[in-house]
């Protein structure tokens, strides 16, 4: 059993330093490297299976403790929106082109990480001076953009960021009563839940641990792991965009997905799947037993590892439980210490109540 | 066999004019050749090892940009477009309608007082063959396929223009790779795969992956030549190689040993960075099955997917060369191994 200090909103020290090391680095779709190497450091000994598939997906399995076990995968993707560098021009500014849904408005007037050693650059923009007002209210295109990093010439330019190098925008890890601050909450939050979850055996549940890779890009890593893994049934653990902020009016905002605070989001429908009608009921009525605060996203847009997951192999049963994030494909984005443990409580719950037998008879009322 | 292979429309969706030139040139070179349910080639060349061989996959789309009929206004025809087309490129152009016989054709766009102020869409387009409409009914379908006309042509020395070069330049690439590997065998199976429907979805490459459940594969494909017009950083110049993929569809190991490959033989090989998707097979056969380590080869050609392709020739040598030096390479040990952190 992990310990759950009754959702305390303060980190542990060791959280603290899991979760700051899984933001800061650099892990952009399809260069999740940097994030694997700091998951393998993390998991707990005990594990079986260890594998990184042809698209880098980390998987594991935790066996449980009975004869009879369910093979149950948790999904929680390693990679994060950025950029890449593709060119320098002569004076020595680097270009670079978007990778997964990165907002360009949040990109101008930023420090950045480039590659895994986290070379400082600055995206800069011009001064207000010299542009007319017209113009200063159009959105600003990443093409439009370049990287300062400081080099003398071109060739030197290209010496220390070589075009192919992946970047972020630079943003320090905080936590502030209850609140954490920065880049890749989406999903390194999720990435440290399925690490604490893989710490305790259960007692009827082989606990299949999918850190995958480019979901940012199109779900593409967690279907070929779900194939080759053949679960019983999933479960999808990520960051959903609350979009609880108010309307320019001062009025509610209408189109909140969810909010901060209320607890951990539980989807009934999305862009891209339908929820398991059973685990969506077992996931409310194990929150409601152990007193775990919880939400419905609000059904429409967006999808996680869920939309992949749940069409491999014959089908395969999927639920995606989210923490609430604001800005969450800006560079900086704001979640809750309280969402995020229970999150973490209400998968571990149903892990805890899930058997081949339970399952079997598992119904929606 | 260029000119064999440009002649058939192989519109997207309806390719088994141009299957039946593949098949042809395959079948005298292949162990087994087949057809699949959605009508892509297959054909395995088996290795030299003993017991179970990995398979490398080598990945061609064969299906072209076009139109299909939808229907008949009196007596023209209008269309759907069947890949990706920059419509202000299309009233005046010769086609030929894949009726009961081939027709010749222009498309026209609809009568108006003034030009338009916009592109007209294809669907607005109409295709005149000049004949009266109970006559066009008797030989057209909804669902036929129409292809651009343009013939072939050389230009120059070494290109060569047609509207087809996307994508049948691999497949001559890939065909020229396997009249060597005929006598010299890698210890892997070689399956050769000319696919089906690339310009329109995954269903091609996606289900032949799943078919051919290869250990490893490369993906041969067409790139943006160099024009003033577009960055420099994401277009090649002609006659200079052909290009190595990187990005999240390539796995990187397959990537370095085509690199390391390229060095070994003295071939000319250029960085392409793509850092999304390829938009190209790669992207769907890499996450087939338990997902497959995939890399994509590309020869560049100028003014994709319009009538006028252009082409080097030395390129097209450049890819079958690297292509054989790779299944060479890999060949002689265990290739297929595993992502490195």
């Amino acid at each position: 059993m992990i310990d759950l200090p009754a959702l305390s909103s303060d980190l542990t020290q060791s959280e603290l330093q899991l979760l700051k090391e899984l933001t800061e680095c650099v892990g952009v779709s399809g260069g999740e490297g940097p994030v694997r190497r700091l998951i393998r450091q993390a998991l707990p000994a005990g594990l079986d299976e260890l594998q990184v598939d042809a698209l880098g997906n980390l998987t594991v399995r935790r066996r449980g403790r009975a004869a009879d076990r369910l093979r149950v995968m948790v999904a929680a993707h390693m990679d994060e929106v950025g950029f890449m560098v593709v060119a320098a021009d002569e004076d020595a500014r680097l270009r670079f082109e978007t990778v997964g849904g990165i907002l360009e408005s949040q990109l101008a007037g930023r420090a950045v990480w480039l590659g895994p050693e986290r070379i400082p650059g600055v995206i800069g923009a011009t001064p207000p001076h010299w542009i007319d007002s017209e113009a200063q209210t159009a959105p600003l295109s990443a093409r439009s953009l370049r990287i300062d990093i400081g080099a003398a010439s071109r060739a030197e330019a290209l010496a220390r960021v070589p075009p192919g190098t992946l970047g972020t925008l630079a943003s320090p890890f905080e936590c502030q009563d209850g609140m954490l601050r920065g880049k890749a909450l989406d999903d390194r939050l999720g990435v440290a839940t399925l690490i604490a979850l893989l710490g305790p055996a259960y007692a009827a549940v082989d606990l299949f641990g999918a850190f995958t890779t480019q979901e940012e890009i199109g779900l593409r890593g967690a279907g070929v792991a779900a194939h080759r893994l053949r679960p019983d049934l999933a479960i999808a653990i990520d960051c959903t965009p609350a979009r609880d902020l108010p309307s320019a009016d001062g009025e509610d905002n209408p189109l909140y997905n969810a909010r901060l605070g209320d607890g951990a989001a539980l989807y009934s429908i999305d862009a891209s799947t339908v929820s398991d009608p059973k685990l969506l009921f077992l996931a409310q009525s194990v929150a409601e037993r152990l007193s775990l605060p919880f939400q419905y996203r609000q059904p429409g847009g967006g999808s996680t590892d869920a939309g992949a997951i749940h069409r491999a192999q014959a089908g395969i049963p999927s639920l995606s439980i989210s923490v609430p994030g604001r800005n969450l494909h800006g560079g900086i984005s704001t979640a809750r210490v309280s969402d995020w443990r229970a999150q973490c409580a209400l998968v571990q719950g149903m892990l805890e109540e899930l058997s081949p037998a339970s399952w079997a008879k598992a119904g929606t009322a | 066999m260029l000119q064999a292979l440009l002649a058939p429309a192989g519109v997207s969706g309806c390719e088994s004019d141009v299957a039946d030139v593949v098949q042809a040139l395959w079948a005298p070179l292949a162990d087994e050749i087949s057809l699949s349910p959605l009508g892509s080639v297959h054909a395995r060349l088996h290795g030299n090892a003993a017991g179970q061989r990995p398979t490398l996959m080598v990945s061609a789309h064969m299906d072209s940009i076009g139109f299909v009929v939808t229907g008949f206004s009196g007596g023209f025809l209008r269309l759907a477009s069947a890949g990706d087309f920059d419509a202000r490129l299309l009233p005046g152009q010769p086609v030929r309608v894949r009726g009961r016989r081939d027709i010749g054709g222009t498309l026209l766009p609809p009568s108006a007082a003034e030009p338009p102020k916009a592109a007209v869409p294809v669907t607005e387009l109409l295709v005149d063959c000049g004949l009266r409409a109970s006559d066009l009914q008797d030989l057209v379908r909804v669902g036929d396929a129409v292809c651009l006309a343009q013939r072939p042509f050389r230009l120059g020395e070494s290109w060569w223009v047609s509207p087809r070069l996307d994508n049948r330049v691999s497949l001559a690439a890939l065909t020229l790779c396997m009249e060597a590997l005929a006598s010299e065998r890698p210890n892997c199976d070689f399956a050769a795969a000319a696919v089906v429907r690339e310009e329109m979805d995954d269903a091609g490459s996606l289900t032949s992956a799943n078919a051919l459940a290869p250990a490893a594969a490369v993906v041969l494909d067409t790139t943006f030549g160099r024009t003033p017009d577009l960055p420099a950083h994401a277009t090649f110049p002609l006659g200079a190689g052909v290009t190595n993929a990187w990005g999240p569809a390539i796995h990187p190991a397959l990537y370095r040993r085509i690199e390391h490959a390229a060095q070994q033989a003295g071939i000319p090989l250029t960085t392409e960075l793509l850092p999304e998707l390829t938009q190209t097979d790669a992207d769907h056969i890499q996450r087939s099955l338990e997902g497959v380590p995939t890399a994509l080869i590309s020869i560049p050609i100028l003014n994709m997917h319009t009538p006028v392709e252009i082409v080097d020739l030395g390129d097209v040598e450049q890819a079958a060369q690297l292509l054989r030096a790779v299944v060479r390479q890999l060949g002689e040990r265990d290739l297929f191994e595993p992502y490195d952190d």
